[in-house]
């Protein structure tokens, strides 16, 4: 039972550490633009296919991670700058449907690109050899790749948020979240803090592409809308735009979604007589093992209660002032 | 040091200015006083870069800036302080000062931190709350955070925009010997204040807007004996605005 728990906690880490990482993407670009930048899950797809073609090149995980991360930050500042730049200042919802229109041009594009090299439209992901195989500690096994994803999140979160307490570009981009034209008052380049954002979500979408595909074993045009549906609730319930609240979101929704894994059909775990049979019982009934098929539905009634209480999300507050 | 000729402005269908000339030179104090909504704000806000004319050319020390982006604006050693004050809430005071030598290089390094320490010289009040959030200041301390933001870029020219806008009367007083000071000190600024007396005392000239045109201008001592201006900005029968 212990190591049941133990095994879920590290899964709940490391979901929570995927959500974080494309999280924070989405919240540094809305924090600055007041953009939700769909298109940023295709970031992720994008790095999925590089990475796919790095190691099917017979590179190195080392070697294939510049490529795969440099390639999709490019990606980003293109988008940036072709279909964000040009509408700066238009209407929100135009800059939401440009934002669909981006997603939609990679992910025909990617499809076309696999089409052309006779590729079908879901791949088998070749899983680096590094982030193969389980880590066993006594009598609890973990994937690597878990592991791995907590790991590397927790680093790069950590590396952000030096980057924004302690640099004058870090300290820029948030000024520049809170008030743009106070931003440009004292000299900040908003064109650069702006590209600034879009590279670092990229960059950290690529990372997050790589562990999530190296999880799910393959990978196809699409992939990437599920994960930057899950990335902006985590963003919501942290509080939009916050760079903290979206963090914090991404492992509440990783805690709250193997949360109900967990424990549906739990009451088949417990070995017989080690409870009373009222409690067992209990378990049977509200904890069916086909909970965990409803698992989005009740992760977004959580989202729903959440937004109930508190409307600005956990660390959210009140939003900037835009106008004079 | 600054000639602003011919300067307009409009927000969609409203001409916000029509025609604003004015210069200043190096080491006055000018005052730009005028009505709510007479184009005070908008013109340092043209000059700074955050709106663009339609007509007009601001030239600062030979450079042309009409159409400059604000952070050159910043570099060429232009510095606004902002009405409302707009300092970030979210950052400590020690985050908003240094913001305000982001554009310098590092090679400035020894003298940003010159700078720093004369800010905090200036107001002793900010190096106690160094640590603390901007926003948790009150009104007449982020005002001075905010002029001490606008100092740290060095700037040649400082466009302070309602420094005394809703403040205690004695946090005004101090706004203002601040000012005083720091044109004893050789600054160059132009002032927008609807606290026309204040603005009087400290200016070396001044010129009166009105619904986006210059209408009057000379010394201040001159100007305010002016009766048009005694009506209209200093108040009749000893009532002040």
């Amino acid at each position: 039972m212990t190591e049941y728990a133990i095994q879920q906690v590290v899964n709940a880490l490391s979901a929570g550490s995927l959500y974080a990482l494309m999280a924070v993407g989405l919240a540094m670009v809305f924090g600055i633009l007041r953009l939700i930048n769909f298109a940023h899950g295709d970031l992720m797809m994008i790095a999925a296919y590089v990475a796919v073609f790095c190691i099917g090149a017979g590179l190195s995980l080392l070697v294939s991670l510049p490529i795969i991360v440099g390639a999709t930050v490019v990606v980003g500042l293109l988008m940036e700058r072709v279909a964000y730049r040009p509408i700066r200042g238009a209407p929100d919802v135009a800059v939401l449907l440009s934002s669909f229109a981006v997603g939609q041009i990679l992910q025909n594009g990617t499809l076309l690109a696999t089409r052309l090299v006779d590729k079908p439209q879901l791949i088998a992901f070749p899983s680096p050899e590094a982030l193969s195989g389980v880590v066993t500690l006594g009598t609890i096994t973990i994937p690597k790749v878990n592991v791995a994803s907590f790991v590397v999140g927790l680093l790069l979160l950590g590396l952000l948020t030096l980057f924004v307490t302690r640099t004058d570009l870090g300290l820029s981009m948030r000024a520049t979240a809170e008030d743009v034209p106070a931003a440009r008052l004292v000299g900040i380049n908003v064109n650069r803090v702006v590209a600034t954002a879009f590279a670092i979500g990229s960059a950290l979408a690529a990372v997050a592409g790589l562990l999530y595909s190296v999880q799910a074993g393959q990978i196809n045009p699409y992939m990437g809308f599920t994960p930057v549906l899950k990335a902006f609730i985590a963003a919501v319930i942290g509080g939009f735009g916050s760079i903290s609240g979206a963090v914090v979101g991404g492992f509440v929704l990783g805690f709250l979604e193997v949360l109900v894994t967990a424990l549906s059909g739990i009451g088949d775990l417990i070995p017989a007589g080690s409870v009373p049979p009222d409690v067992l019982g209990f378990l049977h009934q509200w904890l069916p093992a086909g909970l965990a098929s409803w698992r989005d539905a009740i992760v977004f009634v959580v989202l729903i209660v959440v937004l109930l209480v508190r409307p600005q999300g956990i660390l959210g507050r009140r939003d900037r002032t835009d106008e004079g | 040091m600054l000639e602003v000729v011919d300067l307009h402005v409009r927000y969609g269908a409203i001409r916000a200015l029509q025609g604003v000339s004015l210069r200043v030179a190096e080491g006055e104090l000018v005052a730009l006083i005028g009505s709510n909504g007479a184009g005070k704000t908008t013109t340092l806000r043209t000059i700074s870069g955050l709106l663009r004319p339609t007509q007009g050319s601001i030239t600062f020390e030979g450079v042309d800036i009409t159409r400059a982006a604000s952070d050159r604006i910043v570099s060429l050693g232009i510095s606004h302080c902002p009405e409302g004050r707009r300092i970030f809430g979210g950052l400590t005071v020690a985050e908003n000062l240094r913001l305000g030598a982001v554009s310098r290089p590092r090679s400035e390094a020894a003298a940003v931190a010159e700078d720093l320490a004369m800010v905090l010289e200036l107001f002793p009040l900010l190096r106690e709350r160094r640590d603390q959030a901007g926003g948790t200041l009150s009104g007449g301390e982020q005002q001075m955070l905010a002029i001490g933001r606008a100092l740290m870029s060095r700037p040649r020219l400082l466009l302070l925009d309602e420094p005394s806008l809703g403040l205690a009367p004695l946090m005004v007083e101090r706004i203002f010997a601040t000012i005083a000071q720091l044109k004893e000190r050789g600054r160059t600024i132009l002032l927008v204040e609807q606290n026309v007396h204040h603005a009087f005392d400290v200016a070396d000239r001044a010129y009166v807007l009105e619904t986006g045109r210059i209408t009057l201008d000379g010394p201040a001592g001159v100007l305010r004996s002016d009766p048009k201006v005694e009506q209209s900005y200093l108040g009749v029968g000893g009532v002040a605005l």
